[in-house]
């Protein structure tokens, strides 16, 4: 075999020399002569090099075909996709109608060549029509589009065997991101929103679950209790006494890590989930938002999150807190005008006060987190943002027990931070309460009373029932 | 680099397969980290130049010489039967099967589906690699300590458990999924092939027959439009000039949704002032009469960016809301949680049924109302006494 490789060898260097001088032809008939009569050992080991060089190559090739991205489009497929891509573009002056015209077809096209539909390829051109529908101001389809590409994923994840196991992360981290995408264009129907993003983070917790144990059991308590709320109809009011807030002062490493239990899809599962939240505040679920917003945190810290989101998230329990316990307020009123039994007003109050407690556990440990953090990290995104919310959400709660000084200093302080890190919707709405404050404590002053507390309490009890809550929700898209 | 103690000549403490330590001094940088031997089962002889779990191919490099070198053992002995000693046969003999046996005890990682090393490795080089550590092609992050193999073990114990569990778990549900799917499937083919008709007749301009061809083109739309490089833009002459798998992949569709639905929550509570509260009864009064001339908006705007005070509060007429449940996926989800009973049409709500709905009701009670009509068919009617104003 070793003759034969080398002849071939040499009978390439031929190729490439159209005449060669006698002295390189005798050079090489000596050192195919000098080869063949070398000693065996010695071919062994070229022959073995050679072996494993070949299965070397064998073996890089399929990690390439494996992992290097390529697409297989058909070649018509791929004229068409083409033509859609040149109308898009600035080449083709932005004509997304005539794009949609080429992708559509292109899906029609690749649809009756039976093009697995979730492969990349089928569900990257419904993408593509998803994108030029927005575009176009048709988001209707848009959101058809993209509900095919969800519903297709879930069906394809719960058929057992469908995907195969190493892609599945893959195929769940699109899935949230399609997901994410139709509950923006389904904005009208949050209840809807609420029900499609939690049967897909079963989905995806289902397989961080298989990655880790003790995830399992985190997870496998939350959706126990999401279960429970479903059967019974009606959900818990957040149980306070038990509500467990992950991130303790001072004991932030109790919570193993376990980050690549949830790679590749950790940001879109925690972004989904925040959306959730939201969704479930805008709509006045608080009890479904603490309960979310709690599990989120602790295994935000289970996931090795940045430290700023995980403040951030901390923040908002803190805040989602405060507003449970004005909602406490508004029944413990509502049972003091109802006229129910002092059982029920008592309840309702110290609900009220442990609420209140926790939000300002919450916020107090983000300061004091924040404070440990070594200085570059500091300056890492959503950090001062935390810090600045924190101080204000402590000076809101200040305002709510009638400590009217601190609540002041808190809100300056919350409104310089806010200031600096640019967070401006923050610096708007601080400047509004300081502006509120000053205006009580001068109607303060003029009033014969001197007891602030008792002044403000009277206030607070003049409106009777509150059907409102007051919150602000940004909701931006992080550019 | 620094230098690599075998183990066994520092302290003790570890006696586990993979947490074999011995100092290294780190280069460059002056914090001095632990080296701990890469995982593995297989390529321990190559003692701590086992490469990092996610480094497939110098796996396979190692593999691969491993196997010949077995190989090669075996077939030595078996060609130099009669000339070897008894003490060559024995080593060639036990060397080699033991590195083919080894390496037969590897390959394995690199069929099953899910490798709780391999995760790891690749989790912790993609870290390293975001805060600019020094990350090594062979080894992965210098300053990384891999589970040890009894947890190896105990996450594929869990792995296959959980499997097997949750295979159980969506089967019984698969069918309802598979249902909408096909269902939308369907919607969808019908009317992308109607819209296709239109765009395909060329004396009639699309945009007449868009619901909103005023504003044809919509600009608040923030995604960026279709990127192409530079040093590929002269080569793009015409439609045919795209070399399409480069351009695909630079402006991959899915990476272009990944970052176009990248969220920031933040959640700013407000202190009730007690003036405010006198505003918002006035602005309820206000509310209230919008609605009686049907002109409120039930509409929540969460989309791009919504920034606002969201009021929740009832309105006096009831409004009616449809939801068409095959278009949201959960259907069954609804209706197994309204109980049949709660669904006729004078019932007046009671507290579990609005919180079913999610309203902020709990306070409230019986302000709020409710009729529901349920037919056999996944079409489920709501009418509910429930609004949300943004302002």
């Amino acid at each position: 075999m070793f003759r034969t490789l080398n002849r071939t060898k040499f009978g390439l260097s031929k190729a490439t020399i159209p005449k060669p001088s006698r002295q390189v032809q005798r050079f090489a008939s000596q050192f195919n002569r000098h080869q063949q009569y070398s000693n065996p050992r010695r071919r062994n080991w070229t022959n073995t090099l050679l072996l494993s060089f070949a299965g070397l190559s064998i073996t890089g090739l399929g990690l390439w075909w494996i992992y290097w991205p390529h697409h297989t489009f058909s070649s018509s497929v791929a004229k068409l996709l083409r033509k859609g891509l040149w109308a898009e573009s600035e080449k083709g002056k932005f004509d997304y109608q005539t794009a949609l015209k080429f992708y559509l077809e292109a899906l029609e096209l690749a649809e009756s060549e039976n093009l697995d539909n979730i492969s990349d390829e089928l569900t990257g051109i419904q993408l593509k029509i998803g994108e030029m529908y927005e575009r176009l101001h048709m988001n209707n389809e848009a959101l058809m589009t993209y509900s095919e590409i969800a519903a297709a994923y879930l069906d394809a994840l719960t058929t057992p065997g469908r995907v195969a196991s190493h892609s599945r992360p893959h195929i769940v981290q699109k899935d949230l991101r399609v997901v994410v995408k139709i509950v923006e264009l389904n904005s009208s129907n949050p209840h809807a929103s609420k029900m499609l993003l939690m049967t897909h983070f079963l989905i995806a917790q289902d397989e961080v679950s298989k990655r880790s144990a003790y995830v399992s059991d985190m997870i496998k308590s939350e959706k126990f209790g999401v279960y429970e709320e479903i059967e019974s109809g009606k959900p818990k009011i957040a149980n306070v006494e038990d509500s467990k807030i992950a991130l303790k002062e001072d004991e932030k490493s109790h919570i193993p890590k376990n980050r690549e239990a949830w790679e590749p899809f950790r940001d879109e599962l925690f972004n989904a989930r925040d959306l959730y939240v939201a969704i479930c505040m805008s709509t006045g679920d608080l009890a479904g938002a603490v309960r979310a917003k709690i599990a989120t945190t602790e295994w935000m810290l289970n996931a090795d999150c940045e430290p700023g989101e995980i403040l951030m998230s901390q923040t908002n329990l803190g805040s989602i807190m405060y507003l449970q316990a004005e909602e406490y307020e508004v029944k413990e009123y509502y049972n003091i005008k109802a006229k129910t039994s002092q059982q029920e007003i008592d309840e309702a109050k110290s609900n009220k006060e442990k609420c209140l407690e926790l939000s300002s556990q919450c916020y107090e440990s983000v300061l004091k987190f924040a404070k440990s953090l070594p200085s570059n990290l500091r300056r890492e995104g959503n950090v001062e943002e935390s810090i600045a919310l924190s101080t204000y959400g402590l000076g809101v709660i200040y305002l709510q027990i009638g400590k009217l000084d601190e609540a002041k200093n808190l809100l300056r302080e919350s409104r310089l931070r806010a200031k600096g890190s640019g967070f401006n919707d923050l610096v708007v709405e601080a400047e509004r309460e300081l502006a509120k404050l000053t205006k009580e404590v001068e109607k303060l002053e003029k009033s014969d009373s001197h007891d602030e507390l008792d002044r403000m309490q009277k206030l607070l009890l003049a409106s009777e029932n509150q059907p409102a809550i007051e919150l602000d929700i940004q909701l931006a898209k992080n550019r | 680099m620094g230098l690599y103690i075998p183990p066994g000549s520092s302290n003790g403490g570890n006696s586990n397969d993979s947490g074999k330590k011995a100092p290294i001094k780190g280069d460059g940088n002056e914090k001095s980290f632990t080296f701990y031997t890469r995982p593995s089962i297989g390529l321990k002889i190559w003692g701590p130049l086992v490469p990092a779990a996610d480094n497939l191919p110098a796996i396979g490099i190692l593999l691969g010489i491993q196997t010949v070198m077995g190989s090669m053992m075996i077939r030595n002995l078996r060609k130099q039967w009669r000339t070897s000693s008894i003490f060559s046969k024995v080593v060639n003999a036990g060397a080699g099967t033991y590195l083919l046996y080894k390496a037969g005890l590897e390959i394995p990682r690199f069929i099953l589906p899910y490798d709780p090393w391999y995760d790891e490795a690749k989790s912790a080089r993609d870290k390293a690699i975001r805060n600019n550590e020094s990350v090594n092609w062979w080894f992965g992050p210098w300053d990384f300590k891999p589970m040890t193999l009894q947890e190896w073990n105990a996450k594929l114990d869990n792995w296959i458990e959980e499997e097997s569990e949750s295979d159980e778990e969506f089967s019984q549900v698969n069918h309802e999924f598979k249902k909408v799917y096909l269902k939308l499937k369907q919607i969808n083919r019908a009317k992308n092939s109607k819209i296709l008709d239109e765009l395909r007749q060329t004396s009639r301009d699309f945009k007449y027959i868009l619901p909103n061809y005023q504003n044809f083109i919509n600009a608040q739309l923030e995604r960026p439009n279709l990127y192409i490089p530079e040093d590929l833009e002269p080569f793009i002459t015409s439609d045919e000039s795209i070399a399409l798998d480069e351009l695909w992949d630079i402006n991959d569709p899915w990476e272009a949704l990944g970052k176009d639905v990248d969220y920031i929550v933040r959640i700013i509570p407000k202190f009730r002032w007690p003036d405010d509260r006198l505003k918002l009864e006035q602005a309820k009064l206000v509310d209230l009469k919008s609605n009686d001339s049907g002109k409120s908006s039930d509409k929540l705007n969460l989309s791009n960016s919504f920034d606002g005070v969201i009021l929740v509060q009832k309105i006096s007429k009831p409004k009616a809301q449809t939801i068409e449940l095959d278009s949201i996926l959960v259907g069954t989800d609804i209706i197994s949680s309204i109980p049949n009973s709660s669904l006729s049409c004078e019932m007046t709500c009671s507290e579990s049924s609005i919180v079913m709905i999610g309203s902020y009701g709990n306070s409230i009670g019986s302000d709020f109302s409710m009729a529901s009509r349920s037919r056999p068919s996944t079409l489920l009617e709501f009418k509910i006494n429930f609004g949300i104003t943004a302002s």
